[in-house]
């Protein structure tokens, strides 16, 4: 997230200037995790503010950017955990006839870009039910441990597998498609 | 006899099974049955030899992304977030 130079470690700007510097960063951040640009804008708007507050307490061992964005990051966990809502798993997706693949699986071209499968990948973790995504962002993408993830969502670790794992499911669909798509 | 329930199931996993395995391997300690079942269903499944590409090129392309597009990310809401900002901090410098 931080691609500022390595000579702005330890420096820290006005905090006049911090919604022009990081804003956009921070929001981006905060959009992917909370899947909704006013509820990512209200992290940011918290965020600053803690910031603003505890300004004293920026050491300077990292940049100004990694240490918004770490203040951001507990924002956001809080966000997730006042929203809890209950697991969507009224969709049942059918993807195994008798325990074996419906479809056959299609090798994904070597010639495809990481950064193309991520493009499709970012798209289709928007149109993700609401705890399957956060499941999927806050365990592959932020890497936070599988316990604290269970406590967050308020979901039991069996739960949090078939979440993951739905999730991945419809993520390789919609890049596979994608490549359907294409060859087309 | 526990071998044996052993070595039923790492003969009969099922593609279903053998999937979810792979897609929580990165999230959870797998058991030694399971990661030999695992192995053993894929290399006698095309399908899911393709579908382990998938999920490690997947689980790559995952731990790669920082953000989304910030085109929700308008001038009226910088404003917006810069405007409310200021104010606050103004507001506790006075108090």
């Amino acid at each position: 997230m931080d691609e500022r130079p390595a000579a702005d470690i330890g420096k820290r700007s006005d905090p006049a200037c911090w919604v022009a510097l990081h804003g956009e960063a921070m929001f981006a951040y905060a959009r992917l995790r909370l899947g909704d640009s006013d509820a990512a804008e209200e992290a940011v708007q918290e965020a600053l503010l803690a910031a603003y507050r505890s300004r004293d307490r920026f050491d300077g061992r990292s940049s100004e950017r990694t240490w918004l964005i770490g203040i951001l990051r507990h924002k956001v966990l809080d966000r997730i955990r006042r929203d809890r809502r209950e697991a969507e798993h009224t969709e049942e997706v059918r993807w195994y006839k008798r325990g074996h693949w419906a479809q056959k699986q299609q090798k994904w071209p070597d010639t495809l870009e990481d950064e193309e499968i991520k493009g499709t990948v970012v798209k289709a973790l928007e149109t993700l039910p609401e705890q399957m995504r956060r499941a999927l962002v806050l365990r592959e993408v932020d890497r936070i441990p599988s316990e604290t993830v269970c406590e967050i969502l308020g979901v039991s670790r069996t739960n949090l597998w078939t979440l993951i794992h739905r999730g991945k499911l419809r993520l390789r669909q919609a890049v596979t498609e994608q490549i359907s798509g294409g060859a087309r | 006899m526990k071998w044996l329930k052993t070595l039923i199931y790492i003969a009969t996993l099922r593609c279903e099974e053998a999937d979810r395995i792979r897609s929580i391997a990165r999230t959870e300690d797998l058991t030694r049955a399971q990661i030999a079942a695992e192995r053993f269903h894929r290399f006698l499944c095309n399908n899911c030899r393709k579908a382990k590409a998938q999920l490690d090129r997947l689980d790559r392309v995952l731990g790669s992304i920082r953000g989304v597009s910030t085109s929700g990310w308008q001038e009226r809401r910088r404003h917006r977030v810069e405007r409310v900002f200021c104010s606050c901090c103004r507001g506790e410098e006075k108090e």
